[in-house]
């Protein structure tokens, strides 16, 4: 007799786990805050796929967009919420601890 | 995607503002400021006024190649805020290198006064490997830890031209000598930072951004 049951998954953050935001987040957490400019010239993305993603971080409380002027000009600035921080370490965690194990 | 290693992304992300080439233009500068004071010097200008056009013509070097960075770099590069730690070592850096400034400046004054203050100093060598140790080392430091190999050529520069001063007395020997050592290590300076300047501007272009929203303002409701 067969037993109904839930497929394993492995506990993994979806939201960084997608390559284009583990590469946002990654540049993220190496400084305390960049602007759309900065992420984009490094991460060579562009203004509308920068944006999406950094959406959906947002949406998950990962990223704050902190909007202020310099001089008379309007400028945004990202940084990496305390959460999205631990979110990042937790992830490097587990990904450690799941690639470790696998032989060559 | 390319390494995601984070040493790599945090030292990518660091240099690539140094990859502008202000900091190249702004050794050369100083060394065009200190052509101008030699040529004061052989004029005959008392040291007061050398003093203050060194002082004037370097800060207002600082204040152009600021305002290059403001109104061509960053539209480039965007702004970021390094990690603390990244910060604090850059601050310990400058210092470190403004003090060895400081005692060049004070060695300096101090052979050009010593005859009449009485002062006797290690021969013209002794002097020079002072001079070019208190300029090497800061320099060394910062090409190290600030990642710009770049810098070890200023440094190189600055050594040859207070051999030139010092050892060989290019001053006393030609006419101008001192404004020419100065002036050539000034051209191959400023050749490097000006270069690499164009490369970068035409190697980065301004990002596009979305409609209607240039680099220098982005905007609020572009998302």
């Amino acid at each position: 007799m067969t037993r109904d049951r839930e497929p394993r998954r492995i506990e993994i953050d979806r939201v960084i786990h997608e390559p284009a935001r583990l590469l946002l987040v990654a540049h993220l957490y190496v400084v305390e805050s960049a602007d759309y400019v900065f992420l984009m010239h490094n991460t060579d993305f562009t203004w509308g796929n920068l944006s999406s993603h950094l959406s959906k971080l947002e949406e998950a409380g990962y990223v704050e967009i902190v909007k202020d002027f310099l001089g008379r000009k309007p400028h945004t600035m990202v940084r990496l919420t305390d959460a999205g921080r631990q979110a990042f370490d937790k992830y490097r965690r587990q990904m450690k601890g799941l690639l470790a194990d696998l032989p060559e | 995607m390319d390494s995601i290693r984070l040493r790599d992304i945090e030292r990518k992300s660091w240099r690539t503002y140094q990859q502008d080439g202000l900091t190249d233009v702004q050794f050369g500068g100083l060394m065009l400021a200190a052509a101008v004071v030699a040529i004061l010097d052989q004029l005959g200008t008392p040291l007061w006024a050398r003093i203050a056009a060194l002082t004037v013509l370097a800060l207002l070097e600082v204040a152009v190649t600021m305002w290059m960075r403001r109104r061509y770099v960053a539209p480039r590069l965007g702004t970021v805020k390094f990690a603390p730690w990244r910060v604090r070592r850059t601050r310990a850096m400058r210092i470190m290198l403004a003090v060895c400034v400081l005692a060049t400046a004070s060695l300096v004054a101090l052979t050009s006064l010593s005859k009449g203050l009485g002062i006797a100093l290690p021969g013209d060598i002794g002097a020079w490997l002072i001079i070019s140790a208190v300029i090497l080392v800061p320099v060394g430091g910062l090409a190290v830890f600030l990642d710009y190999p770049r810098l070890l050529l200023h440094g190189g520069l600055f050594v040859i031209v207070e051999f030139l001063h010092i050892v060989v007395k290019l001053p006393a020997r030609l006419p101008f000598g001192g404004a020419i050592v100065y002036g050539v290590a000034a051209c191959v300076s400023l050749a490097v930072g000006i270069g690499v300047y164009v490369r970068f501007l035409r190697v980065v272009p301004r990002p596009v951004l979305a409609q209607g929203v240039n680099a220098e303002e982005d905007t609020h409701d572009a998302r």
